[in-house]
């Protein structure tokens, strides 16, 4: 074989060694796309009773999480809320004053919640409970009315047996 | 997909249990209603209830989609306050009970509670009162019809539409054949089935699911449900009372009953019904506390209490709870279509347009509000707007203002026709407003307030004096 031929006989093997030293995940078949997680909303981002409902865009494809951080940057999760089913809300209740952060999450499987394939947007949920005060005084008010209501149906009741 | 939270029920295990339960309503509903005779028979069961029925009737009424449902739902939103509030709904057939015994006195041969306040209060008050009654009892109708579609999708995942047509057709069929008399010889076993199912829920749940960790997991991640001062449950706590009282009071429901029962029954049944009562909130209630322990999170709040006991008791809790709520929902849509429809037939349909109607023609216009009642609600329901409890408690800005009307209508003579239409009109009005601007919390309060106001103050300035023979001369 002639020096030229040897030559040329190199490139293309070294051009076919190029061509297959590839990761090996080029040689698999492309994985199927996952489904994205529907964007989340809250449909109050407001509340003043502690409870609240997130709400995801579309029908849910997928087993999702929800993560809930007291920071946006959910460096510490503080609990985790799976979603029910293929229902596009969840409402979550018994929050103290302050500012929540959601996010959905997919996991691998459940019980491995640490790494998340996918996660959604954030929503910050602020929650300011009514003032004690203010429910205290319509609590009395409306004890005042009640006794005032029970003590006439009492009052006449008794008039009327007593007359009858 | 895959799914880590799923439906307790397959599909067609609901169905059937639902198609085998309303079979059975429908044809005892039949059965029982060949007997009626007259219009008495069919919207007063011949008047003649006795204490058993009486008080059965009158509990498995109040036990509704409002406390197998919403007691449930106001537990996982307010706490432990929300549900211990929603018990207090007793009190309303409690404070009935004298009430029912001057409505017998007064008029014994009365058909409704519109009748009461034409007679008592003239035109001018009627047309208030008919208004607040028929927006109260489509707002119900509606809000049943919305749990039984709810009920069926949270167990089973039946189509939300698909189960409220069903468990509305049922309802409708056997009041339609069977009226008042169906209505309540099914609502005696109906209470059967519903306190025993509370029952069996409440000692499967103690037994599967310790006090101590709930109690934990909600001082650590939802606090608020368990604080005594938590404020909106504060708020709600009187609100939520005068809004059972308004729904008792002014209700054709009630007042039907009380006209159907034997004059020495009135008063102990009411008694004995809101005693029975009671306790069944607490139970419904406490089973929503258990969700943050168990996982489950719904996706509406009023879904959480079939949530958690299918969930709980497996397949076995998930049918019970399904035959116990459907029980419930029954026992009240039956009842408040029968009194819906007596109250149109006798005060709108006799009064404007056939005053001289037979007692044929008036079972056949009864049947026919019925049908009709019937077929709007399952229009109104279509569309599910909002939430049981809100709907409910937009009812309650309305009814509400009726209570002071009602109880001084029925024991103070100087109450004129003039001041009951101002106090339901204004009392309504100005709950509106306080539902819309400050929230639902406040919106019976307010409303039964301000009308408490205008009697007092009515009252006080009052020359009208009623002569209570009027209606017994009318009556009799």
């Amino acid at each position: 074989m002639s020096n030229r031929a040897r030559f040329s006989l190199t490139i293309i093997l070294v051009l076919l060694i190029t061509l297959y030293a590839r990761p090996p995940s080029a040689h698999e078949e492309p994985a199927a796309t996952l489904p994205a997680i529907p964007p989340l909303s809250a449909i109050n981002y407001n509340s003043r009773e502690g409870y609240f409902v997130l709400y995801l865009e579309h029908t849910p494809q997928l087993s999702l999480i929800v993560d809930y951080a007291t920071d946006p940057s959910f460096t510490t999760i503080s609990n985790q809320y799976p979603w029910f089913a293929d229902f596009q809300q969840l409402t979550l209740s018994g929050f103290t004053d302050g500012e929540h952060y959601f996010r959905v999450a997919q996991y691998p499987a459940i019980g491995e919640r640490q790494r998340p394939i996918q996660v959604s947007n954030t929503v910050k949920v602020t929650v300011q409970h009514y003032d004690t005060s203010l429910a205290l005084s319509l609590l009395l008010f409306g004890a005042a009315i009640f006794v005032c209501l029970v003590g006439t149906i009492l009052y006449f009741h008794t008039r009327y047996r007593t007359n009858d | 997909m895959t799914e880590s939270m799923t439906y307790a029920l397959p599909t067609s295990l609901g169905l059937m249990i639902i198609s085998i339960f309303g079979v059975i309503w429908i044809v005892y509903g039949w059965y029982l209603g060949r007997n009626n005779r007259t219009h008495d028979d069919f919207a007063l069961a011949g008047r003649q209830v006795g204490l058993g029925l009486a008080s059965a009737t009158a509990m498995a009424t109040w036990v509704t989609s409002n406390t197998t449902l919403v007691a449930p739902q106001l537990a996982y939103q307010l706490g432990i306050w929300g549900m211990v509030g929603y018990s207090f709904a007793a009190l309303g057939l409690i404070l009935f009970a004298p009430l029912a015994a001057r409505i017998k006195l007064l008029m014994p041969k009365g058909h409704t509670s519109g009748d009461f306040i034409r007679l008592r209060f003239g035109r001018q008050a009627w047309w208030p009162f008919i208004v607040i009654s028929l927006i109260y009892a489509i707002g119900w109708l509606v809000s049943l019809g919305m749990a039984g579609g709810i009920l069926l999708q949270a167990l089973t995942g039946l189509d939300y539409h698909t189960g409220m047509s069903i468990i509305l057709l049922v309802c409708v069929m056997y009041t339609l054949f069977g009226g008042l008399r169906a209505v309540i010889a099914t609502d005696f076993i109906q209470t059967i089935v519903i306190i025993v199912g509370v029952v069996v829920t409440a000692l499967f749940l103690i037994d599967n699911v310790s006090l101590e960790v709930i109690h934990n997991e909600l001082q650590h991640h939802h606090p608020r449900l368990l604080d005594m001062l938590f404020p909106a449950a504060l708020m709600f706590l009187f609100n939520n009372i005068f809004f059972g009282l308004g729904e008792i009071f002014h209700s054709n429901v009630w007042w039907s009953r009380a006209l159907a029962f034997r004059k020495d029954v009135a008063f102990k049944a009411f008694i004995l019904s809101g005693l029975l009562w009671l306790p069944i909130p607490i139970v419904t209630g406490f089973i929503a506390l258990a969700a943050p322990y168990l996982g489950i999170y719904p996706p509406s709040a009023d879904m959480i209490g079939p949530m958690v006991t299918a969930h709980v008791l497996g397949k076995f809790g998930a049918v019970l709870v399904l035959i116990i709520v459907f029980s419930a929902l029954a026992s009240s849509l039956d009842s408040l279509l029968a009194a819906t429809a007596d109250l149109i037939t006798r005060d709108i349909y006799c009064q404007f347009i056939a005053p001289q109607a037979s007692d044929k023609q008036l079972i056949c216009v009864n049947r026919f509000c019925l049908a009709g009642l019937g077929v709007f609600t399952w229009l109104l329901c279509l569309p599910q707007v909002t939430t049981l409890a809100a709907l409910l408690h937009f009812t309650g800005a309305f009814v509400a203002s009726t209570i002071f009307p009602i109880v001084l209508g029925l024991y103070h003579p100087n109450l004129s026709g003039r001041t009951a239409a101002l106090a339901m009109t204004c009392g309504s009005v100005i709950g509106l407003l306080s539902y819309f601007i400050v929230g639902f919390y406040v919106a019976a309060l307010t409303s039964c307030a301000v009308s408490m106001v205008i009697c007092v103050v009515g009252l006080r300035t009052s020359n009208f004096s009623f002569r209570w023979q009027h209606i017994r001369e009318h009556d009799s």
